[in-house]
């Protein structure tokens, strides 16, 4: 599907290496890896030993009570939603009706649920947080987010995997195209490193159980390894392109199109989704596809192909997440983050993340302008979308 | 701005406790044969009420072949599969006769809470006295794949994709007790830009869990009129308490007006427009005067075309719970004015108690059915009125009339507000 002059103004990302896009453009650069041995953290007969926490985050929230009250994933989409505002300019969003916000989840705020499990099942009903009825469930980070910044636009919140944030991203083009918002405030958020929802992973049997960081998620690569579970938050800002001159923003760049297919069969939503995203758009040898990459070698091959039959020769494969691993529902998301780093040049050389069985498709170019995000669901939903960098 | 593509409504489905069929729900509807019962498959000694509205098992029983998958299904998928089957075959869509792109989307509150909790107590043991996080152990060996599917909520749209081989664009809203109206809104609004002409939106609830249970329960939102539990959800009466939890299923088919005309589909009605906004007052509490409510129904009617004189039925969120109720009565006449008092106003979960995300779905099934068939379906239990709720709440039976503009309110935690407006189909 065509996008209508959609861009992007605004953009932030917690990741384990930092909050900010720098701290991420910076790691790129250096190739610096945020896979990490985890431990058992209190599981026992627990298959994932790597991941990519976030560490240290002070959400510095201007209310404590919200701080009693909020699961940490939506802490760290407030951050980020917030930074991606002030990246925007969009400093004084007080009481406006026209902004949306439009959040991707995979589980909600599950670590703020095992503790109240716990209390639920091994104390008493009684002993259960009066709060677990608003941290834990999906519209939790849209609720306290719009009430933080007295927001009373049209907002949204969907459940998926990793293309969860990518989906909250359609939506909201959808809602500027519908004219339901002027301004849509994107976010996905992962705290996934706790025990239950490591669990709750652990049993989809696509998490790898390699215990040596550097070879736990290797992408393309034949050794069948799974991906590894990371911590991140991402937010971005779109809009209209004219709203965005009209108030002398940045654009960063423009969303062209998208696809969101589901199917009984993976290769059918791959196959869907490549060639709607490319909304008719005809494709140039300056594009960089980043692709779901979930380093199983079916799910690879499937991707491949698609790969090959609707990109080939014309393209750029780039793998970036093999820093981190897979942030669920942020990873589409933190991929875009990425497309506008390498797109501005601000990521460094993307051949070292270029699997090796596309090193021979990379060209000799390194300027690229237009950008291609793939992330699938745990099922056969594959979502897409296109970018264009503004200078082009 | 894209030209609109208008939407029409040609298949219904809907399980609920008061029937697992729209036929049955309809005619329970205007029986007044209310729903609630002691909860009984967990332990609520330690919560403060103790009454639900179930969908009983034999009642599942019944679902035919939809049944079988119920034993490899959390609930909450069983219930959208079963109003999926049903909304498809109404619109004359069943027998895998849709070979078109289809939109998917089912929203739904909690999701598939059931084998959370059921895998968390597996894979959990109590090593020791106090400190429970200190001296809790998770087996991870005895949880199974069927924890995530169960779970993910999106799995839901999923096996609806999987079952009736559709394919196409599928979402999960997940805004809480909105859901409904938000998932049919999504769907309208992506046939509306082209993106398919046939859609299946809805939203589904199972949420009779201890922790789902307790978390509303020490916000102080259940019930706790236990004597009598089918009178318990008694919506804009004065001896109110807190609603009834409930859970079920609605869906609609959607299309775009010209596709189901070209097939010949049964058309119910129109789907004029909706509106959804934010409070962003606060996550539970809502606004003694009604306001951002009131904006909501006011956007909703302007983008539907409608003014409040043509509105003939208001089927309100209505939750039996102090504030809702008379928070939506100063929010209904902030934006319909002095013709608040004279449209018919009622609350299905005076019925059927509430369905979380799912209600508003059920709502939709409801108005659209008495768009069809002319009949206002009533408020029951409403015995004492509440001074600050004084609209016509149409207690006790059913109002034959014409209703050609119909309206759906929902309201959530977050501070979301949602309205949908459908309308009878004249060409």
């Amino acid at each position: 599907m065509r996008c209508e002059e959609i861009v992007i103004t605004g953009m932030s990302a917690l990741t384990p290496f930092g909050r900010g896009v720098e701290s991420l453009y910076t790691a790129t650069q250096l190739g610096r890896v945020g896979i990490q041995k985890i431990g058992a953290l209190g599981r026992v007969g627990g298959t994932i030993t790597c991941g990519s926490p976030l560490g240290i985050f002070s959400p510095q929230l201007a209310d404590r009570k919200v701080m009693n009250q909020t699961d940490r994933s939506t802490q760290m989409a407030m951050a980020v939603m917030d930074d991606a505002c002030a990246d925007a300019g969009l400093v004084d969003t007080a009481a406006s009706h026209r902004i949306g916000v439009f959040v991707g989840s995979t589980f909600g705020g599950i670590e703020f649920s095992e503790s109240e499990l716990y209390s639920q099942f091994f104390l008493s009903a009684k002993k259960v947080s009066a709060y677990q009825a608003i941290a834990w469930f999906y519209a939790a980070t849209q609720g306290q987010w719009t009430i933080a910044r007295k927001l009373h636009g049209f907002s949204k919140s969907y459940v998926s995997s990793s293309n969860g944030g990518l989906q909250g991203l359609i939506m909201g083009a959808v809602a500027l195209m519908r004219g339901h918002c002027d301004t849509a405030v994107i976010c996905a958020s992962e705290a996934l490193i706790t025990p239950f929802y490591l669990a709750i992973l652990e049993c989809t049997g696509m998490y790898s159980r390699v215990a040596e960081p550097a070879s736990s998620y290797l992408p393309f690569s034949g050794f069948d390894t799974g991906t590894v579970p990371a911590e991140s938050a991402v937010a971005l800002v779109i809009e209209r392109r004219s709203t965005a001159v009209a108030r002398g923003a940045t654009i960063l760049a423009e969303l062209t199109g998208f696809s969101n297919h589901s199917s009984s069969s993976s290769t059918r939503s791959y196959d869907v989704a490549c060639s709607e995203q490319a909304a008719d758009v005809a494709l140039t040898n300056h594009t960089i596809v980043f692709p779901h990459a979930g380093a199983r070698n079916c799910g690879d091959e499937q991707e491949a192909a698609a790969l090959a039959t609707h990109f080939g020769g014309c393209h750029s494969v780039a793998v970036p997440k093999t820093l981190i691993g897979d942030c669920l529902s942020a990873a589409g998301l933190l991929d875009v983050v990425w497309a506008i780093g390498f797109m501005q040049g601000r990521c460094g050389d993307i051949s070292q993340y270029v699997p090796q069985r596309f090193k021979n498709e990379l060209g000799t170019h390194r300027e690229y302008h237009r950008a291609t995000i793939l992330a699938k669901d745990f099922y056969n939903t594959v979502t897409a979308v296109s970018l264009m960098h503004n200078n082009n | 701005m894209i030209a609109e593509r208008k939407v029409v409504i040609t298949g219904l489905g809907a399980v609920t406790p008061a029937g697992t069929s729209v036929n049955e729900l309809w005619h329970a509807a205007l029986a007044g044969r209310t729903c609630g019962e002691r909860i009984t498959d967990f332990d609520t000694s330690g919560n403060k009420s103790k009454i639900g509205a179930r969908i009983r098992f034999d009642q599942l029983q019944h679902l035919g072949s939809i049944s079988v998958l119920s034993r490899q299904h959390d609930l909450v998928t069983v219930y959208a599969l079963e109003s999926a089957a049903q909304a498809l075959a109404s619109a004359g869509l069943g027998g895998g006769s849709l070979r078109e792109k289809i939109v998917v989307c089912v929203g739904s509150a909690v999701g598939g809470v059931t084998t959370m909790e059921r895998h968390f107590r597996r894979a959990t043991q109590y090593m020791g006295p106090s400190k429970p996080k200190d001296y809790v152990e998770l087996n991870v060996e005895n949880v199974s794949r069927g924890l995530f599917t169960g779970f993910f909520a999106q799995t839901i749209n999923q096996t609806i994709v999987d079952h009736f081989e559709l394919e196409g664009f599928s979402l999960c809203p997940a805004t809480g007790c909105t859901a409904g109206i938000d998932s049919i809104g999504a769907a309208a609004d992506l046939i509306s830009i082209g993106l398919a002409d046939v859609a299946l939106a809805g939203a589904s609830e199972a949420p009779f869990t201890p922790i789902v249970f307790t978390a509303f329960d020490n916000v102080n939102c259940l019930s706790t009129r236990e004597a009598d539990p089918h009178t318990a959800s008694c919506p804009f009466d004065r001896r109110r308490d807190g609603f009834l939890l409930s859970e079920g299923a609605g869906l609609l088919v959607l299309e775009e007006e010209s596709h189901a005309r070209k097939r010949g589909a049964p058309i119910l009605g129109r789907l004029l427009g909706y509106w959804s906004n934010s409070n962003g007052y606060h996550m539970t509490a809502l606004s003694e005067t009604g306001e951002l409510q009131g904006c909501c129904i006011e956007e909703a009617m302007r983008r539907s075309g409608v003014n409040p004189t043509d509105v003939s039925y208001f089927n309100a969120h209505g939750t039996s719970t102090m504030q809702n109720d008379r928070s939506e009565t100063a929010a209904l006449k902030r934006a319909l004015g002095a013709h608040a008092r004279t449209i018919p106003t009622s609350s299905l979960k005076s019925l059927l108690g509430h369905a979380l995300g799912a209600a508003s779905a059920i709502a939709s099934v409801v108005v659209a059915k008495a768009i069809a068939e002319s009949v206002v379906p009533p408020t029951w239990n409403y015995v004492e009125p509440d001074e600050t709720c004084d609209l016509d709440y149409v207690p006790h039976h059913p109002r034959e009339q014409r209703i050609r503009v119909a309206g759906v309110n929902a309201s959530g935690f977050s501070g979301i507000h949602s309205t949908m407006f459908f309308s009878a189909y004249e060409n």
